[in-house]
């Protein structure tokens, strides 16, 4: 059996979202059991979990879409009036359980999913991922992206951390702030050109034209210039 | 002084938290606007000074109560301009598709 790692895993809770936190969790667990543990789930890509009017609290597993079986559906029952007050809580536990019931189903680790969940649990206030599959070496320089997700901020944060080979001197720099998707789409490789670094988007990115229609730029270009390196390791 | 002449483009009144950024910080550690988040009626434009700012960002509510939209978006302001226009688009979520026509 092939099993992937999960491309997306993402949160259609509609209007009942209402602050996003629930996508937001959703894509810092994905970045964690992707980029760190290359945890693999199933044989499909994507799951998307969309909420629905039945019971409160109850999952029902759709499976896999009739048109494609890299699609995956789950519905929740919304219990609406804890959406706001315990918002994180909430989504934290509702997405672990889910998918540890997606690993029962697929005979995968659970072990992993917990891991997640509690990191992202512990560091409530800000959960950081090294996205380390990014990571990469230049002549001069070493480039190392992370994700956070920091409480009460809109999306996840992209950071980049650029070590100077020839000193040791450190740079840490804020990037990008999106939802997950956007982050991963925008976000396909590094590279050094012209004392800039370069953010160079996947080749195919579907919200690559909204990003831009939202008044972005792709490819991101960051002179150096703008990184204020010093023999500090800040994170 | 720089200014920003930051346009509705909505036939509705929106509500809106507009900040100014130098790109290097998240929106919430960026300081408020003075008099927002608040509304800009339909199809007003006001006038923002942008000092030495390269950019502003803001996220917005599809109506004028106080809700966030899940998105944020962004004016370059470039900086060899004295007189910045901007404008907040149409939302595809508040404005849907018109219907296809029936030429039958």
């Amino acid at each position: 059996m092939n099993k992937k790692l999960i491309a997306d895993f993402a949160v259609y809770a509609d209007k009942n979202d209402l602050d996003g936190t629930g996508a937001r969790i959703a894509g810092i667990f994905l970045a964690i059991l992707k980029f760190e543990y290359q945890y693999k789930l199933a044989r499909y890509d994507y799951v998307r979990i969309l909420a629905s009017d039945g019971p409160p609290g109850e999952l029902k597993i759709i499976g896999v879409n009739e048109f494609s079986t890299r699609l995956f559906f789950v519905e929740f029952g919304l219990v609406k009036d804890l959406v706001e007050p315990m918002s994180f809580d909430y989504w934290l536990d509702l997405l672990s359980n889910l998918l540890k019931t997606l690993a029962q189903q697929e005979n995968s680790e659970i072990d992993p999913i917990e891991e997640a969940r509690l990191r992202i649990s512990v560091d409530k206030n800000c959960t950081t991922v090294k996205m380390t599959k990014l990571v990469k070496q230049t002549r001069k320089y070493l480039i190392e992206p992370e994700l956070k997700l920091k409480a009460n901020y809109f999306g996840l944060l992209l950071y980049v951390r650029l070590t100077e080979l020839a000193t040791g001197l450190v740079a840490y720099r804020f990037i990008a702030q999106a939802g997950y998707l956007d982050i991963i789409g925008m976000c396909d490789h590094f590279s050094i050109t012209d004392d800039q670094l370069v953010m160079h988007p996947k080749p195919h990115w579907s919200g690559l034209a909204q990003h831009r229609d939202h008044g972005f730029i792709a490819p991101l270009k960051i002179p150096l210039a703008k990184f204020q390196f010093s023999n500090q390791t800040t994170t | 002084m720089r200014k920003l002449i930051l346009l509705n483009r909505e036939e509705i009144d929106i509500w809106i938290d507009p900040r100014l950024s130098n790109g290097d910080s998240p929106f919430e550690d960026l300081p408020t606007l003075e008099g927002f988040p608040g509304i800009i009626k339909a199809k007003e434009a006001i006038s923002i000074d942008i000092f030495d700012f390269s950019e502003l960002l803001y996220r917005r509510s599809i109506s004028d109560q106080p809700k966030y939209l899940f998105a944020l978006y962004r004016v370059p302001l470039q900086l060899d301009q004295n007189e910045v226009n901007g404008s907040i688009w149409k939302s595809p979520s508040v404005h849907p598709a018109r219907p296809v026509q029936n030429n039958e």
